[in-house]
């Protein structure tokens, strides 16, 4: 891997160590079992994950369990007490920094100056020139309050300016914490729309949230966290896909079983007290199913929409835990 | 606040001699022997006379820095800058710069009324008598200069505006003068505010001269040296711990 090679001029001021041949499924994060303790807290403990280039990885979790620790321990906030981490196959540096975007928690700028100073200040610091500024403002729908004070925003306004100082620069990753945090219905749209198409430039997005339905839409790979533990990783399709999720139970369970696993397009999901989760696939509404059913003689008693698959394995992974 | 500072310290140099000499004056009717109207403003004189005044009111850049920094640490803009991008080191930098602006400031004004003062009121003016003692400028800058440094060592560690003053001024006015009655001569000249304030002592003057006073009229090096140490090991430690804290 060559990572460090310059191949821009070397009077460029840009010259970082990550754009170099553009490999398919590079590492771009690789955490070893960082560990971080507040006191008696473990608010993170040996956490492993991998994101490679061009992911969209959901970290997943409610509010405490480790998420916005973990992402201030990888942007060189705060020092892991155990483990260790690399960006790039290397270790972290303001030069890696500088081509990373992140939101961290609340926005934070200088309340006293308004949205075009304090997007140059970290124009500044990323060493890039101020023009996408304006286009920055345009696109987050902040052009019209640009020359108004950071204290005079609302919340909406306050993290639209974090989203366009979080893309700065180009950066080839950008880390997101609950970016649709106070936005509207329109701003989080905006925001998922904004996400998928940085995506598809071959970014690499690394999006902390709560909300599974946000997660479960936009992202390629979850990791599930609770109370510092990473309780699954993976694709976001090995979990369920957008299938419709079913729970049906009939008088006859052992039938109604039998004739769901013979079926091509059902997937048992679990049973539990007669009841059975049944994942369709895309095409097929509950009505298909009741209607196989009845054809092959089961009488259904029981016929619901469960909750969304996401929902379930992570309310379930919770459960397990607790 | 910065405006207030300038005009005061302008205000004081400017209007302290005619204060003095009113005094002098009123003394001077009503006792016996005659106190002769003394200038402070005479080169060369006028250097050492006016660093020593001006060292008085160091307490307000002092608190303009830490007001300045401890607003970064309440907004948690030093978070946004080293996420962004910044090194630790870096961010160290800008606060030193903000030192040095303070420092520059201060020594311009002082520059700017010993000069006025000194050619309105001066009976011989050569090249010498007006160069003669202006390293006294430079030591003001180090007094300066470390005063700012320990200020902001105070507002690194509390990181909260109220009590980073309330610190600082306890340590200046307080603390240290009642450390400096417990322990040993020795001990105490060397505590840092003394050190700090004892670089440019008290101008020696004819009325002084009369009761038998003798102040230093130099600057010693060894005071140099210690106050030069006394800046490099606050600034050290605030360097050290903004690199490793938890942001």
């Amino acid at each position: 891997m060559v990572y460090g090679k310059n191949i821009l001029p070397s009077s460029a001021k840009k010259s970082h160590p990550l754009k170099t041949e553009n490999m398919p499924s590079e590492t771009v994060l690789n955490i070893h079992g960082i560990v971080k303790q507040f006191g008696k807290i473990k608010a993170v403990n040996k956490l492993q994950l991998e994101v490679k280039t061009a992911q969209i990885f959901g970290i997943l979790g409610p509010n405490g369990s480790g998420k916005t620790t973990t992402l201030s321990m990888i942007l060189g906030l705060i020092q892991p007490n155990q483990g260790s981490f690399e960006w790039f196959g290397q270790p972290l540096s303001p030069a890696i920094l500088k081509r990373i975007g992140s939101i961290l928690e609340t926005p934070l700028f200088y309340p006293y100056l308004n949205a075009i100073d304090n997007l140059k200040i970290i124009a500044d610091i990323k060493e890039t020139t101020y023009d996408e500024i304006p286009e920055l403002l345009r696109m987050t729908g902040l052009f019209e309050r640009r020359h108004d004070a950071f204290r005079t925003y609302s919340l909406g306004m306050k993290q639209r300016l974090a989203i366009a100082a979080a893309m700065i620069g180009n950066p080839d990753v950008l880390i997101l914490d609950e970016p649709t945090n106070g936005l509207d219905p329109q701003g989080i749209a905006d925001i998922r729309a904004m996400i998928l198409t940085i995506a598809k430039q071959g970014k690499t997005i690394i999006l902390a949230s709560h909300l599974l339905d946000e997660v479960q839409k936009i992202c390629t790979h979850v990791a599930v966290l609770q109370k510092g533990v990473c309780l699954y990783s993976g694709s976001v399709e090995a979990i369920g896909g957008d299938g419709v999720l079913l729970e049906v139970s009939a008088e006859d369970t052992d039938l109604l079983e039998k004739e769901i696993q013979s079926c091509a397009w059902t997937r048992l999901h679990e049973q539990r007290n007669g009841i059975l989760k049944v994942q369709l696939e895309k095409a097929y509404t509950p009505a298909d199913l009741n209607a196989y059913l009845i054809e092959k003689g089961v009488r259904v008693n029981h016929l619901n929409t469960a909750k969304k698959s996401l929902e379930t394995h992570f309310l379930e992974l919770l459960k397990q835990q607790a | 606040m910065l405006s207030l500072y300038v005009l005061s310290l302008s205000g004081m140099l400017f209007g302290v001699e005619s204060f003095v000499n009113k005094i002098a004056g009123d003394a001077s009717r009503n006792s016996p022997i005659p106190i002769p109207d003394f200038s402070l403003y005479q080169f060369p004189y006028v250097w050492h006379n006016l660093s020593y005044l001006a060292g008085f009111l160091k307490v307000f850049p002092a608190l303009i820095l830490i007001v300045f920094v401890a607003a970064e640490y309440s907004y948690r803009t030093n978070r946004l800058q080293i996420m962004m991008g910044l090194s630790r080191g870096e961010y160290f930098v800008t606060q030193g710069l903000i030192i040095l602006a303070l420092v520059l400031i201060s020594v311009l004004i002082l520059a700017m009324w010993v000069l006025i003062q000194g050619f309105l009121h001066s009976t011989e003016l050569s090249l010498i008598s007006i160069a003669d003692k202006s390293y006294f400028m430079a030591a003001y800058a180090l007094e300066i200069m470390a005063f700012l440094s320990f200020a902001l060592l105070i507002v690194t560690m509390l990181r909260r505006s109220g009590l980073s003053i309330v610190t600082f001024l306890v340590a200046y006015y307080v603390i240290e003068p009642i450390i400096r009655f417990y322990v040993p001569e020795v001990v105490a000249i060397n505590l840092p505010f003394k050190r700090i304030g004892s670089m440019i002592d008290v101008p020696n003057s004819s009325l002084m001269q009369l009761f038998g006073l003798n102040f230093k009229t130099y600057i010693e090096y060894q005071d140099l040296i210690v106050v030069l140490l006394y800046t490099l090991l606050f600034l050290g430690i605030s360097y050290w711990i903004i690199r490793k804290r938890n942001l």
